[in-house]
């Protein structure tokens, strides 16, 4: 873990009804639904601090500033590290300290940890998760 | 941007409408050009049982079909072997089970009871990196690589790195003294087609994420059958008098890879998975124990005599 190199911000939670009609899965595998709430989609922003590249799932770990001011450390789960990579999704995309936008759904436990399902780098461009249609 | 945390005014469809821009711009990854080109299980099923009488499939030296290669399984069985609606958890698809004729699986009573209850508190073997029993291990995933020779057929997926090493020489199942999470398989063929006949699993797996189980006492026949050259007709037939009425046989498609090059990767489930296994654990899933058939038993005796006294 490395300490926090830039400025981290924001975010909400934003509560809506998904349409369920409306996009596709976001795991072909395993049922999100258990761990995580799927009518809820949380939005992080934060700084990137530790990135772990691996199997069964990767997860990405965000200081986010939270409404006191506080840094608080988020985990991001996301699919396979063998799934990213087919995707298109290189460890060299998410660089510490390099902040990022993730898009997910929060934990039913309540823990500060979100189920990834779309990353928006500093840049601008944004990589998905969840399992290519075409795989599917 | 502000450092505070501010209610976002992302919306819900911003995000889903991306998801659906990143998937349109996909293309298939499977041979579409079929004899059987449909999906939908029952119409595939009826297809390849027509098609397999005339098929001339690629041969080995050896004269037998020639499996060799990637395949993409046509099926999201692994979420329910029944027909199921498309939702943000679940792919959805049509019922995998061709026998019986109405695609619903023949379980007892009892045994439905216990499924509902096994939803409701067991976590899918699947997301905490056990293996997945035969046949769940054939649809758990969707990419396969199948290798041959005249002794031995492999079957690789990238799920939990599992694999499956099947000798061809019909073999007697291994003693009742072994329980596995693949079971013990053996292979012979019949005409062209393979077929694989499972035992001695440990059941501590099921058959899909809505519960459904099977005891170690369980029987499993698979039946490969090449109806073209890109196209695996795939049966699998599920004996376990404890838990269901009667057989049942699933099938669908498996159809070659055109992605040139495809190479299974390593998947090593699990690299310290334990912060995911106890997100599960926080909300009150519990690990699925396994049912014998000596305890099914029990628990139908002990779920008739409540019914009885209702």
């Amino acid at each position: 873990m490395t300490t926090r190199t830039s400025k981290a911000s924001v975010v909400g939670a934003v509560a809506g009804l998904v349409m369920l009609s409306a996009g596709p899965p976001v795991s072909a595998h395993h049922s999100v639904a258990l761990q995580y709430d799927m009518t809820t989609e949380i939005t992080l922003v934060g700084a990137i601090v530790d990135l772990e590249w691996r199997n069964p799932h990767a997860w990405l770990h965000l200081e986010v500033e939270n409404d006191d001011g506080i840094l608080e450390l988020w985990r991001i789960e996301f699919g396979s590290a063998n799934s990213l990579y087919r995707r298109g999704w290189r460890p060299a995309h998410l660089p510490i300290g390099s902040i990022v936008t993730v898009h997910g759904l929060p934990a039913r436990d309540g823990s500060r940890s979100v189920d990834g399902e779309e990353v928006t780098l500093a840049d601008g461009r944004r990589l998905f998760f969840g399992t290519r249609p075409e795989d599917r | 941007m502000t450092n505070r945390i501010r209610v976002a005014a992302v919306s819900v469809a911003v995000a889903i409408a991306s998801f659906v821009m990143a998937g349109s711009v996909a293309a298939q990854s499977w041979v579409t050009d079929s004899v059987c080109p449909e999906d939908a299980h029952a119409v595939f099923h009826a297809c390849a049982l027509e098609a397999a009488r005339v098929s001339d499939p690629p041969r080995m030296v050896d004269g037998r079909p020639d499996m060799n290669g990637i395949w993409r399984r046509r099926a999201a069985a692994h979420e329910s072997l029944e027909e199921h609606p498309r939702t943000l958890d679940d792919s959805g698809a049509t019922s995998v089970v061709v026998d019986p004729p109405d695609g619903i699986v023949p379980i007892q009573p009892w045994a439905e009871a216990q499924r509902r209850y096994n939803r409701r508190a067991y976590v899918h073997h699947n997301a905490i990196c056990r293996l997945d029993g035969v046949p769940l291990t054939m649809y758990m995933t969707g990419t396969f690589q199948f290798m041959q020779n005249a002794d031995h057929f492999l079957v690789q997926g990238e799920e939990a790195h599992a694999f499956r090493v099947i000798p061809m020489n019909s073999r007697p199942h291994i003693g009742e003294d072994f329980r596995l999470w693949n079971g013990d398989s053996v292979g012979h063929w019949e005409g062209d087609t393979l077929v694989i006949d499972t035992a001695n699993q440990n059941a501590r797996a099921w058959l899909d994420q809505r519960g459904r189980f099977f005891t170690d006492e369980a029987h499993v026949v698979e039946r490969f059958t090449m109806i073209d050259d890109d196209t695996i007709h795939y049966q699998a037939t599920l004996d376990d008098p404890n838990v269901y009425t009667g057989p049942f046989t699933i099938a669908f498609a498996y159809r070659r890879s055109t992605v040139a090059g495809y190479e299974l990767f390593e998947e090593a489930c699990f690299e310290n998975n334990e912060f995911a296994r106890q997100r599960y654990i926080n909300v009150g899933y519990g690990v699925y124990p396994a049912i014998t058939g000596e305890e099914a038993r029990r628990l139908k005796a002990a779920w008739e005599l409540e019914e009885a006294e209702r």
